[in-house]
């Protein structure tokens, strides 16, 4: 480990963030190459780290941070295991490849300032987030990425629809954040610390000693999970994630593949792993909350693969892909088992990289071409080679076609469903594979080998640059080893699972070829075309469902936004003015009215006023005689 | 709770209280015979003196130190002159005299266009004295004194130098502030009555050692003195005066209304409340934190649907101070310490978005969200003002918001009031969407307006807020110390 190297891989680049417009000022140039370098320099300094996270080993560091009046303090704390390095290496080494994409794919734009200060202040969060070992930092860097994603998305901000993407990213992350502060919250008052151990030891004391009931620890864990919920994208807070890609293309490989929604994942997989283990809390206590995690991951695959077949935007299609793949992972944590978890992290590292792949493949075509649909590319496989086989590599991997990356992960995943015998979810998880690689051969038929559209087959296309081909290649290049990591996985986080069973490698058979036959019918092979499907009725109606994205959009925003906003607006006229306000100026005005009976009197008039004294006077001498006489 | 500390040698909280308070007339008289310029550079400089002083201190604090000063006043009613400044009067001194400074330095250009400035500097002077006698006197005589001293300039301000309706804006100011006043009144009068005593550090000690018979008296006392600084911190369903004075006072008003004089509110409660009344919070604790709960949902929404800037900025401290009234009303340690320490952080953010409010009011005149748009490459320092100001309001980390918001919720959580938190939480998304729109409408968009950066001299005020709100986010542990300091001397761990 490199000096430090555990506080500097996140601090330098949040650090860093802050100088980007100061060397910007020096030149475009300056300011591009130096956000590259702050970036690698992280990662050197989190890869650093992997020999002594090596084995299994947890390290943990504590600073007093927060006075609580006297002696009490919250600390801030830093974790160094297999998980956070792991994680740490991914943000800061595939950040550091898109970064350098972003050189070539941005060079164009106005306001790169911004732009690179908010991917620098990104994967800082990111890298911080994974390296805390506190609850409360944790939520600290959880906003932080929160808020760049908002920054990031919005980046295009005279665009209307990239405003209001950024808003739903933002809002509807923070109420998944919302329930997770609750949950937090409620550890820590009555816990009395922050700390991923000390939560996990005085839990399990409190359960030992009877203090405390087990759903005490299922409430917070599940509104915990709600934070994972949100930031990964999961139904029911999904519906941010295929908006988000309004944003420059680098964000989107940037919040997929290395930032923002592998925290969801991640967070699950650190409860797991540090504060409720298997030892000490054992997955039938807590199973209601494995379900939950299995079952909204079981659902979301297959819902968003859905989505994802009819999709025309090039980005958006990768974009269901990934709250299917994340889905997939959240399934395989909720199984409760150490090929459950292995499997999930697996995943996690084989899904960054041909994601980051797919995503930039998707940039260098966007790029290329200058639009965001479907229909207007095809045949791009002839100008575009570099970017076709690498976009092959990680469709193929993402598909889990054997020997790429996605197959061993992806069968791990399938294979800890089937160990826990939770047919559902093992039958949903299957399902969503199929559907990926459906939709993913479509995606790669319509923008490489379709016939071009009038507009390509007049003007041709150029191949990116090659500070765009490069991180290309290189993902290419790792995502084809990857998949052959998976021994030295095990050895690194400490933990071995046996190979994939009978059953297992069937299934991915079954999958690759029920998947890969629709898609040779469809797309590649042009056996049936697609537009009968959607002239049948049945057909017909499924393809406006799933274009609508089964209504949920459509409905959240007439209950949450224009009802919410139409019932304030109704409160503010009515309760507000008439009511509350209302009722004030009643009071002055009946002051005032009953004011305005005395002011009758005073007519000031001499005679008036003179028999009025006299009438005083009169009073006050009875009163005086009846006083004496008395 | 009698007061251990220090009696200072040279009169320095004297000076910080009453210079500012024996200058106005100079700082008028020189606007009169030289020039309102002239007025306002002297202005500052007495305003420097207060904030020199309370700097010169903050070694000390953190310390835990305490110091006071008591003179004999009027000997013949017991009367004394005794101003302290411990950890709870500390922060609030702080703060009215940082934005002091800060609104006179914008006022000096904002101000420029407006009529009888020699005036306005010299009640801008008093309102500014009467806040920092509310927070340093120790004698509830005095510090009801200041607490009127507070009012009446600024019913003047907003009267002389407002937008729209103002004499029945800030008529309607005055009488709400008025009748809270006079509830405070009746009782410190009761207080005073029971006990005999003024000073509110040996209140506190005759209180505690009151009987169980007082106990109904006591909480009625309570009740009184929360209606009075109730009606100040805008807690629903008094919080109608508050849009309309903060809409319609002139911009630097606004922020020393928001920033400052709703806060002097905050510091009544602890002081008063937490400090000489504990024990009725365990009875009237939870009414409070409801209402508590009605502020912060009920601005939040509000807010969401005001198209005037100021407006909506107004609805969200209706909401925020929800925020810190709830903190208080748990009486937990950690729950009083986060609403303090909310009241600063509110305090700088809210004082930056009025300030940035301001200077789109100083070059565009215009201050209705559906006629701005697209100023974010026009107005960059503005734009990220309201940004950060926003998102610090709305409780988002690393900024200090968030942590005064987190041991706010930790307070309530630690009295069982789960659901109420819940809601708090939530509302929390509330107020991220509402700056989102305000952000939106204001700075993105395709409209393209003519008009340059803000002048450097309102500029300048908000880079210090900026900064602010920024620091209190990483390098806030020795204010929290004083806080957390404040907050076990108030509620001591039992």
């Amino acid at each position: 480990m490199l000096p430090y190297a555990a506080w500097l891989s996140w601090v330098i680049p949040l650090v860093g963030s802050l100088f980007v417009p100061l060397f910007f000022r020096l030149g475009k140039k300056v300011g591009e190459w130096y956000s590259v370098a702050v970036v690698a320099i992280a990662a050197v300094f989190s890869i650093s780290m992997i020999p002594d996270a090596w084995g299994g080993a947890a390290q943990v560091i504590r600073v007093p941070w927060l006075p609580l009046g006297g002696d009490a303090w919250v600390e801030a704390s830093i974790l160094i295991d297999p998980l956070s390095v792991m994680m740490a290496s991914i943000a800061t080494g595939v950040g550091a490849l898109i970064i350098l994409y972003s050189v070539g794919y941005m060079a164009r734009e106005e306001g790169l300032p911004r732009y690179y200060f908010f991917m620098l202040f990104f994967i800082g969060g990111m890298t911080g987030l994974v390296m805390a070992e506190n609850f409360l930092q944790l939520y600290i860097f959880w906003e932080i990425v929160g808020l760049c994603s908002y920054g990031l998305i919005s980046f295009y901000y005279k665009k209307k629809e990239a405003t209001h993407a950024g808003i739903k990213a933002f809002v509807t992350t923070r109420v998944g954040d919302a329930a997770m502060l609750i949950g937090i919250l409620l550890l820590f008052t009555s816990l009395g610390t922050f700390n991923y151990f000390e939560v996990g030891e005085r839990l399990h004391e409190a359960l030992t000693a009877g203090n405390m009931g087990v759903g005490f620890v299922l409430l917070s864990m599940l509104l915990i999970f709600g934070g994972a919920v949100g930031k990964s994208a999961q139904f029911p807070l999904h519906v941010w994630l295929p908006d988000a890609m309004v944003g420059p293309t680098p964000v989107s490989a940037l919040i997929h593949a290395a930032t923002m929604v592998k925290a969801g994942v991640y967070l699950v997989a650190r409860l797991i792993l540090t504060v409720i283990p298997f030892e000490a809390f054992s997955p039938a206590m807590l199973a209601e909350w494995y379900t939950t995690i299995a079952l909204i991951g079981g659902l979301t695959a297959f819902m968003a693969a859905t989505m994802g077949l009819v999709s025309n935007d090039i980005k958006r299609v990768i974009a269901y892909s990934t709250i299917s793949q994340l889905a997939l992972m959240f399934a395989a944590l909720g199984m409760a088992s150490e090929v459950g978890w292995f499997g999930g992290i697996f995943h996690i590292l084989s899904h960054s990289i041909f994601k980051a792949l797919l995503f930039l493949a998707a940039g260098a075509v966007i790029h290329a071409v200058h639009t965001n649909n479907l229909d207007e590319m095809g045949g791009l496989r002839r100008y575009m080679p570099i970017t076709f086989w690498t976009s092959l590599i990680g469709v193929l991997a993402l598909s889990g076609v054997p020997p790429l990356s996605g197959f061993w992960s992806k069968d791990v995943l399938i294979e800890s469903a089937l160990e826990a015998g939770n047919v559902p979810v093992y039958l949903l998880m299957v399902g969503a594979s199929i559907l990926t690689f459906i939709y993913s051969l479509r995606w790669l038929y319509k923008v490489f080998l379709a016939p071009p559209s009038p507009h390509i087959a007049e003007h041709g296309a150029h191949e990116a640059p090659k500070v765009m081909t490069i991180p290309l290649i290189i993902l290419a290049g790792l995502t084809l080893v990857v998949g052959f990591f998976e021994p030295f996985l095990g050895d690194y986080t400490g933990i071995h699972i046996a190979g994939p069973s009978m059953v297992t490698l069937l299934s991915s058979a079954a999958i690759l070829l029920v998947g890969g036959g629709v898609g040779y019918l469809f797309y590649i092979g042009g056996v049936v075309r697609p537009e009968q499907v959607r002239a049948t009725p049945i057909g017909g109606a499924l393809h406006k469902l799933l274009v609508n994205r089964y209504y949920i959009d459509d409905i959240y925003y007439k209950v949450f936004v224009d009802g919410f906003d139409r019932l304030s607006g109704v409160l503010l006229r009515f309760v507000e003015l008439r009511v509350i306000d209302g009722f004030n100026y009643a009071i002055s005005k009946a002051t005032t009215a009953a004011v305005q009976v005395f002011r009758n009197i005073q007519t000031g008039e001499s005679n008036i006023n003179l028999s009025g004294f006299i009438i005083g006077i009169a009073i006050l001498l009875l009163l005086f005689i009846s006083l004496i006489l008395g | 709770m009698a007061l251990v500390g220090e009696q200072l040698e040279i009169p320095l909280l004297t000076v910080a209280v009453l210079l500012p308070l024996a200058l106005t007339p100079l700082t008028f008289l020189i606007g009169r015979k030289a020039s309102w310029r002239a007025a306002s550079v002297f202005s500052h400089a007495v305003f420097a003196i207060p904030l020199g002083i309370m700097l010169w201190f903050l070694p000390s604090m953190i310390e835990g130190a305490v110091f006071y000063e008591s003179y004999d006043w009027v000997p013949f009613y017991g009367l004394r002159f005794s101003l302290v400044l411990d950890s709870l009067s500390y922060p609030f001194a702080l703060l009215v005299s940082l934005m002091g400074i800060l609104t006179a330095v914008y006022s000096h250009k904002y101000m420029e266009r407006e009529h009888s400035l020699d005036a306005y500097m010299a009640l801008n002077q008093l309102f500014m004295a009467g806040m920092l006698g509310v927070v340093l006197v120790s004698n509830l005589f005095l510090f009801y004194i200041f607490w009127e001293l507070m009012l009446i300039p600024s019913y003047a301000l907003i009267a002389y130098w407002g937008t729209g309706n103002t004499r029945q804006v800030s008529f309607k100011y005055f009488v709400f502030t008025h009748a809270g006043a006079l509830s405070l009144l009746i009782g410190i009068a009761w207080l005073a009555a029971l006990f005999g005593n003024l000073d509110m550090f040996e209140l506190a000690d005759m209180a505690a050692g009151a009987g169980a018979e007082l106990r109904p008296v006591l909480t009625t006392i309570a009740i009184l003195i929360f209606i009075g600084v109730g009606i100040k911190m805008a807690v629903f369903p008094f919080h109608s005066w508050l849009p309309d004075a903060y809409a319609e006072a002139p911009t630097p008003v606004s922020v020393m209304l928001s920033a400052a004089m709703t806060k002097s509110g905050v510091y009544a409660f602890a002081r008063l409340i937490t400090g000489i009344l504990p024990f009725t919070l365990q009875d009237i604790g939870w009414a409070i934190a409801f209402l508590a709960v009605i502020n912060m949902v009920w601005g939040g929404m509000m807010s969401m649907v005001q198209n005037d800037v100021k407006r909506l900025l107004a609805y969200s401290s209706i909401s925020q101070m929800g925020y810190i009234v709830f903190g208080l009303a748990t009486a937990t340690a950690i729950g009083l310490q986060g609403g303090i320490f909310q009241t600063l952080n509110h305090g700088f953010a809210k004082a930056l978005l009025f300030m940035a409010a301001g200077t789109l009011i100083y070059r565009l005149g215009e201050r209705d969200l559906t006629k701005l748009g697209g100023l974010a490459s026009r107005m960059p320092v503005t734009a990220i003002a309201v940004v950060l100001g926003g998102l610090s309001v709305a409780g988002t980390p690393p900024l200090g918001t968030f942590i005064s918001e987190w041991m706010i919720f930790s307070g309530g959580l630690e009295k069982g009031w789960t659901l109420s938190v819940a809601v708090a939480v939530f509302a929390t998304a509330i107020t991220v969407g509402y700056y989102l729109r305000l952000v939106r409408a204001l700075f993105f968009g395709e409209k393209q307006p003519e008009v340059r950066e803000a002048p450097s001299m309102l500029l300048a005020p908000m880079a210090v807020l900026m900064f602010l709100v920024v620091i209190l986010g990483f390098l806030n542990a020795p204010l929290l110390g004083i806080i957390a300091r404040a907050s076990i001397i108030l509620l001591p761990p039992s």
